[in-house]
């Protein structure tokens, strides 16, 4: 007989604020929800960390796992002997770039051994943009400007009193 | 001194006194079966001008004779298939010390663990064509097969349609005896047994756990189909593989095909099931505190066991 995944625990973390278009760092933090019988071999258990598809990888991208190793394999970062207890495993991705959207789908996490899943999560685990578009960097508040999104977003970058990206350039101000 | 000496009559001549004691020594060919001899006689004669008997004894002086036991080497049971239930061929041979005469029959003692189902005569080391098998409880005669002496010591039959013994216990002997026309020639009926070296496939085997979620205690259901027929004082053995466990104390309830039933663990990988009733031949009942196993997406083997009350396995 055969028996289904278990549901991992995991949450994301941007501190960095993941910009628009913008390389920006994402730490995912992992737990499993039951510690693997020691007749199980550590070094056969891995973490797997698949990118949602409006998410990509720039060529500089990489992953860190205190104490353990972590690779990238096109979308899929693996952290591999994660071992037979995995509680509050911070796994941190860098340089990853968000499409233009505010809210990503999911990236989806593996408990592995071998090749066989034994806790997983694939909903509910997305990143989020802090500034509101068309501001692609912002500070402060959503949408007080530090650049403006590339057209076509935007027709003309005009940069306001307040901040703002503008299409179109108000009177009494010049580009 | 001796004077005279046959196959039937030896002569002594000798002056002797009243109450001597006469021993005579020589050499016979036993008779070829386990018989009784008629009494010997013994006739002393006065040989003077005539001959003239003083005394004779005629009966009492018999000579029971007892068959030939084969060594412990030279007698053996083979099945082709050694598999708990499995209805076979067996080979039996023996080395025998003596041919049997014509007109002789031989007999086969199987142990009581081994059924008859439909026994057959499949092959011989002598000609078979008019041999006719009959069995009586589990004892198979061949008779007819020797029309004239069968002079071939390294003897072999094989019997098809027997049914193997129902667990891996080592079988009580087998047992050959062969006979002439009135007795025993040849046997032997110890040291010749078997032992089942793989157990049959149960008919069914279905373990359903309430969850199937990896890791999850829960209450597993088996429905199992025996291949034979449990009795009483039999019990179940479930071992769980690596990975799967018991969690503490798991307790059983009986479903279908038997009235009670309860569980022990004599280890966390191990579930031994005890009825408390006589089993039919399908059942099922469930058992609680069962871990699943901690992987998904992989085939994991459930093994149970029926043993005997004896303690050894039957399927």
């Amino acid at each position: 007989m055969s028996f289904t995944a278990a549901t991992l625990t995991a949450a994301t973390n941007h501190n960095d604020q993941l910009a628009l278009n913008t390389a920006s760092n994402v730490t995912i933090t992992v737990s499993a929800p039951f510690v693997l019988d020691t007749d199980l071999n550590a070094s056969q258990t891995s973490l797997t960390i698949t990118l949602p598809p409006d998410i990509t990888t720039l060529s500089n991208s990489s992953c860190s796992v205190t104490n353990l190793t972590c690779s990238l394999s096109g979308t899929t970062f693996t952290v591999s002997a994660v071992g037979l207890s995995v509680s509050s495993l911070a796994v941190t991705m860098s340089n990853l770039m968000l499409a233009f959207s505010t809210t990503s789908s999911s990236f989806s996490v593996q408990y592995l051994y071998s090749s066989s899943i034994i806790a997983s999560l694939s909903t509910g685990l997305t990143v989020s943009i802090f500034c509101s578009s068309p501001c692609q960097q912002c500070q402060t508040s959503q949408a007080s400007c530090l650049s403006c999104l590339p057209l076509p977003n935007t027709l003309t970058l005009y940069y306001s009193p307040n901040s703002s990206c503008l299409s179109s350039c108000p009177d009494n101000y010049f580009p | 001194m001796i004077t005279n000496s046959t196959y039937s009559n030896i002569s002594v001549s000798a002056t002797v006194a009243k109450s001597t004691v006469i021993t005579i020594s020589y050499s016979v060919t036993n008779p070829g079966e386990a018989i009784t001899t008629s009494s010997l006689s013994v006739i002393s004669y006065i040989d003077y001008l005539f001959d003239g008997v003083i005394d004779s004894t005629t009966s009492g002086l018999t000579l029971t004779l007892g068959a030939n036991e084969l060594s412990n080497s030279s007698f053996f049971a083979q099945p082709v298939n050694t598999t708990t239930y499995s209805t076979t061929s067996y080979t039996l041979s023996a080395t025998l010390l003596d041919s049997i005469p014509a007109g002789g029959y031989v007999v086969f003692v199987f142990p009581s663990a081994i059924t008859l189902t439909s026994p057959t005569l499949d092959g011989a080391s002598f000609i078979t064509t008019s041999c006719s098998v009959s069995t009586s409880g589990n004892n198979i005669t061949l008779n007819n097969c020797f029309s004239s002496a069968m002079n071939n010591l390294n003897f072999y039959v094989t019997f098809g349609g027997i049914t193997n013994p129902s667990s891996l216990e080592p079988t009580t002997s087998f047992g050959i005896y062969t006979y002439g026309t009135n007795s025993i020639i040849n046997f032997k009926a110890t040291g010749t047994t078997v032992i089942m070296t793989a157990l049959a496939l149960s008919t069914s085997f279905a373990p359903t756990p309430s969850s199937t979620v990896v890791d999850a205690t829960n209450t597993y259901t088996f429905t199992i189909s025996f291949f034979g027929s449990p009795a009483s004082g039999d019990y179940l053995l479930l071992s769980l593989p690596v990975g799967m466990s018991i969690s503490g104390t798991s307790s059983c309830s009986p479903g279908t095909g038997v009235a009670s039933l309860t569980c022990s663990s004599p280890n966390r990988t191990e579930l031994k099931v005890s009825f408390g009733s006589v089993p039919s031949s399908s059942i099922s009942f469930t058992a609680s505190n069962i871990k699943n196993y901690q992987i998904s997406g992989t085939s994991v083997p459930l093994k149970l066991v029926l043993y005997k009350g004896n303690n050894y396995a039957a399927e």
